[in-house]
């Protein structure tokens, strides 16, 4: 729960020790869960409390929805009441759960009616002696009901009626914590049994983004741009709030959000003292902290010891830096990661200063050195509490395994050097948990090349499991690194993962936890080649909370990037391009390496009525500029045979290349990336034009590659010329055959003689042709037996 | 003179409202200076748009559709419970309401095609409108994470915008006046 506390008050700090947040999607997710989970609701009208039969049985968790604003349960916040259910007369029928706060099922409600507007002082009385320090949260309940039918019938009703908020006072075992209940029949639970019905929408874009088709992204580049364009004007809104805080200082909000409020400045004159100080720290604000403690240093103001050490957890967890607020976008792990502790800086100088540093201080300090890689340090202070003797918790432990590879540098040392911190943690009856599997598996993945790895690994997994630590989606992760390896041997061991984790939903224990998913899709690609077990990894994502897992949307592009191109290699193209339909282009846009493994896909296997659909998904996603794609699309459309029956589909092709055509002539010539005609290319749009009937854009093509022949890389293919005279000997069109001839002469084919005798047999030809195929081509090489002054009727 | 005006005074005359006759008494002399008031014109003119000679004045459907239209063909612009029994905030409401109706014209230059419609919900307030394409979708997504962001800081709820984009102007006219 103290976790939570933060999110109660409507902001997410990234507690020590908390989840941190990895993206938006996640974010609102946490977002929504915490707030919602420490959240009462009040029926006050119809005189009685429906706990619910649920309630009876145990669980602080489970929810029970208001029947009238279930709807806007996962939209609720914490701040108002759901007046509609007051106010359309129905008397609000909600249902009084506590949730869970913590995990103790020890909760002492006090119930104090805040209402300012509240002038019934028999209320006001009432009310604060209302204590029930009972056991059970049930009895709680029941003894808030009955007391609060005893204030509805002997008080005026109005009261509470009124929409005014009783705030209660849960105090636990751990924590005590404010949470506001809002008489007005507002009824919230968890928000997981609504939200467990929205499945994933494939049909609009990310709910980042307007629904709105100008404001939807289709191609890679855009949904980067816009996410990044969203997020740039919620920075100046920042900006502006930090700029000019005295202009948001009014409080219209009824309960008070912090989250809402500029952040208090601290500067010189201010005056400060050790609340200050406690209060800083404990909303997580670093550089505030930090100036706060040099002003108590400066005044000589006394700072106990819990103080100081509160202040040494939040530098050392921060590494001394403010936390940026907005989204973080997720730098790629460096190969090489590099220190980033500040040495002999103030988190070293408040652990001078402490008075007795103990072992929580110790932990702290090591901790912080290790997440920030100062490893040399950490190791000796590590060496020395061994000798001093003080006894270190099993997080710090969990810190040293994961850095010990930078220790050491040979495969075997470093795993010597881990199991030595595990036989340390072992003999000091420290207790691993999921953290001490997480990082011995981290751990064993950095010497991944060694042979001895992989049995190690499973050897540690199955020691865990004795001890009851169930691994958790990093474990599976960190597997998956250490037995799928390019270099290594075909393992199976994700197949057994995915027979574990069936039917399982999990809930994030480790930052690692989002890239299994990714990493399970690339192995069932690359290492399995298996579509089968990606099919069985994908409806492990699509279960329940488990698409949440797949992390920021890098990850999800590279995901679907995997099923996708295992999909097109496996699959029958008509069943692939029903994946296709699904996934493109909201879910998944195909890179262009992607693109041109399905065009080769419907290249073999003929089905060219997907033609006209991926040629303008290319156009969406801006694909129109890469050479490749282009020629491949062309060599494609130039298997098409033409028959009546499927004239639709001649005329859209048809369309295709002219499109192309008009494209590519139109590109600004200034540009980086263009496409540069290359004879092939140019070949095959004059093939499939004539092939369909369009004579004068093969007329446009020709006029090009003769007049501007250093343009076009290679020179058009017989194939294409053959064919373009034809149609031209049809239309009796003389310029354009001996035009042809010309060009097939220049670029050097053999055809060209026999071209030259078609022409010469099939059509009357003037002087000027003549003339030209006669310097052309030589005059005994057309001219088997006529003179050139005779030219006989057309034969064939 | 005088006494022409003291003959009218004394015979009969129409019943004026009250506001004529005391204005007629207060400025002493009102006949003798031809002073002439005019009886209160009770005349609706709100919302109501005068017709141009060469019909080329434009309105919407909203413009069109005059104020008594309203819950027949026309729906209203602020959506909220304060009017209703024991509802609560109703003037702070109506500040914030113009306020944000003045922030989204004003950062929206000239982009705003309809009307601004505020709509809250809970705790949160939608805003909801059609905008012209005049700029980039990305500058659009600025001004939209923008807005979102400082209104939220403003009413201190969360706000979200839910704007509609439109080709061209002609597409929200409804007709020439």
């Amino acid at each position: 729960m103290s976790e939570y506390v933060g999110y109660v008050q409507g902001g997410l700090h990234a507690h020590p020790g908390s989840m941190s947040r990895c993206d938006d999607g996640m974010h609102q997710y946490l977002e929504v869960h915490s707030r919602l989970e420490a959240i009462t609701s009040w029926d006050g009208w119809e005189g009685h409390f429906d706990l619910g039969s649920s309630l009876e049985k145990d669980s602080l968790n489970e929810s029970v929805l208001c029947s009238y604003c279930a709807v806007y349960a996962v939209e609720c916040g914490l701040q108002s009441g759901c007046r509609r259910c007051i106010w359309d007369g129905r008397g609000g029928r909600g249902y009084l759960t506590l949730a869970s706060l913590s995990g103790s099922p020890e909760a002492v409600v006090d119930v104090k009616l805040v209402d300012p507007s509240c002038t019934c002082k028999a209320i006001k009385g009432a009310v604060t002696k209302l204590r029930l320090p009972t056991a059970s949260v049930r009895g709680n309940l029941l003894k808030l009901r009955s007391q609060t039918d005893c204030m509805r019938t002997s008080h005026n009703p109005q009261c509470i009626k009124m929409g005014g908020s009783v705030r209660a006072t849960c105090r636990t075992a751990h924590v005590s914590s404010e949470v506001t209940l809002c008489v007005s029949g507002l009824c919230r639970g968890d928000g997981n049994a609504l939200a467990g019905t929205v499945t994933q929408d494939t049909t609009g874009p990310h709910y980042k983004y307007s629904d709105d088709p100008f404001l939807s992204p289709y191609s890679n580049l855009t949904k980067r741009s816009y996410a990044l364009s969203k997020e740039s004007g919620r920075k100046a809104a920042r900006w502006i709030r930090e700029e000019y805080p005295k202009l948001f200082l009014h409080r219209p909000d009824e309960p008070f959000i912090e989250c809402f409020q500029p952040k208090q400045q601290y500067e010189e004159g201010v005056e400060v003292d050790v609340d200050t100080l406690v209060g800083v720290v404990a909303r997580g604000e670093v550089a505030n902290a930090i100036t706060v403690y040099r002003l108590c240093k400066d005044k000589n103001i006394f700072l106990p010891d819990d103080v100081l050490q509160d202040l040494l957890e939040l530098l050392c967890f921060y590494n001394e830096e403010e936390q940026v607020e907005g989204w973080r976008t997720v730098r790629q792990s460096s190969a090489t990661a590099r220190k980033t502790w500040k040495d002999n800086s103030l988190a070293e100088e408040v652990f001078a200063s402490l008075t007795s540093r103990g072992p929580a201080a110790y932990c702290a300090l090591i901790r912080g050195m290790a997440h920030y890689l100062q490893v040399d340090r950490a190791w000796q202070l590590y060496q020395e509490c061994q000798q001093k003797g003080i006894p270190l918790d099993t997080g710090t432990h969990n810190a040293l395994i994961r850095v010990a590879s930078f220790l050491r540098d040979a495969s075997d040392l470093r795993w010597q050097l881990v199991q030595e911190l595990l036989c340390g943690m072992a003999e000091r009856g420290v207790c691993p948990d999921l953290g001490t599997l997480n990082a011995t598996l981290a751990a064993l993945a950095q010497v991944s090349g060694w042979r001895q790895a992989r049995d190690i690994s499973l050897k540690v997994l199955m020691e865990f499991h004795q001890l009851g630590i169930k691994p958790s989606l990093a474990s599976y992760y960190y597997l998956l690194t250490i037995h799928c390896r390019d270099r290594g041997p075909r393992s199976d061991i994700l197949v057994g993962i995915l027979d574990q984790m069936e039917g399982q939903s999990f809930t994030l224990q480790d930052p690692k936890d989002t890239s299994f998913f990714v990493t399970a899709m690339e192995v069932a690609r690359n290492h399995l080649k298996s579509l089968k077990v990606a099919e069985r990894v994908e409806s492990l994502l699509h279960q329940g909370t488990n698409h949440l897992f797949i992390g920021d949307s890098y990850k999800e592009s590279v995901y679907y990037r995997h099923y996708f191109a295992l999909s097109c290699s496996s699959l029958p193209i008509d069943e692939f391009m029903q994946v296709y339909d699904k996934l493109v282009p909201h879910i998944y846009t195909p890179e262009p390496g992607i693109m041109q493994e399905v065009l080769q896909a419907i290249q073999t296997s003929g089905a060219l009525h997907y033609l006209p659909q991926l040629w303008s998904d290319m156009v969406l996603f801006d694909h129109c500029s890469r050479d490749k794609l282009v020629g491949l699309m062309l060599t494609t459309l130039t298997h098409h045979q033409p028959s009546p029956d499927d004239l639709m589909l001649t005329e859209r092709l048809v369309t295709i290349a002219k499109d192309i055509w008009c494209r590519v002539q139109a590109q600004d010539p200034t540009r980086r990336n263009k496409v540069t005609w290359t004879g092939t290319m140019l070949g095959c749009v004059v093939e499939v034009v004539v092939r369909c009937g369009e004579y004068q854009t093969a007329l446009e093509v020709l006029r090009e590659a003769t007049a501007a022949p250093q343009a076009v890389l290679g020179v058009l293919p017989a194939q294409s010329l053959t064919a373009l005279l034809s149609a031209a000997l049809h239309r009796k069109d003389a310029d354009t055959a001996v035009a042809v001839v010309l060009y097939a002469q220049d670029a050097g084919h053999q055809e060209t003689g026999q071209m030259a005798q078609q022409v010469h047999s099939s059509l009357a030809l003037s002087h000027h042709h003549l003339a030209s195929l006669a310097s052309a081509l030589g005059r005994d090489v057309y001219l088997p037996h006529d003179t050139p002054a005779t030219s006989s009727a057309p034969a064939t | 003179m005088a006494g022409l005006s003291y003959l009218l005074f004394k015979s009969k005359r129409p019943q004026l409202n009250l506001w004529h006759n005391t204005v007629q008494w207060m400025i002493p002399g009102a006949e003798l200076r031809g002073l002439h008031t005019t009886a209160i014109a009770s005349k609706a003119q709100a919302g109501r748009y005068r017709v141009t000679r060469d019909r080329s004045r434009p309105l919407t459907y909203e413009m069109a559709n005059q104020p008594f239209k309203i819950a027949h063909r026309k729906s209203w612009n602020s959506w909220n419970t304060t009017s209703l029994f024991e509802g609560m905030r109703e003037p702070e409401t109506v500040v914030e309401d113009i306020f944000i109706r003045k922030f989204m014209t004003g950062t929206w230059h000239n982009l705003f095609l309809s009307e601004v419609i505020i709509k809250r919900q809970h705790n949160m307030v939608r805003i909801a409108g059609i905008i012209h394409q005049r700029i980039t979708a990305q500058k659009m997504y600025f001004l939209i994470g923008y807005c979102e962001e400082l209104l939220s800081y403003w009413l201190k709820c969360p706000v979200k915008l839910e704007l509609q984009t439109v080709t061209d102007k002609e597409d929200v006219i409804y007709k020439y006046i």
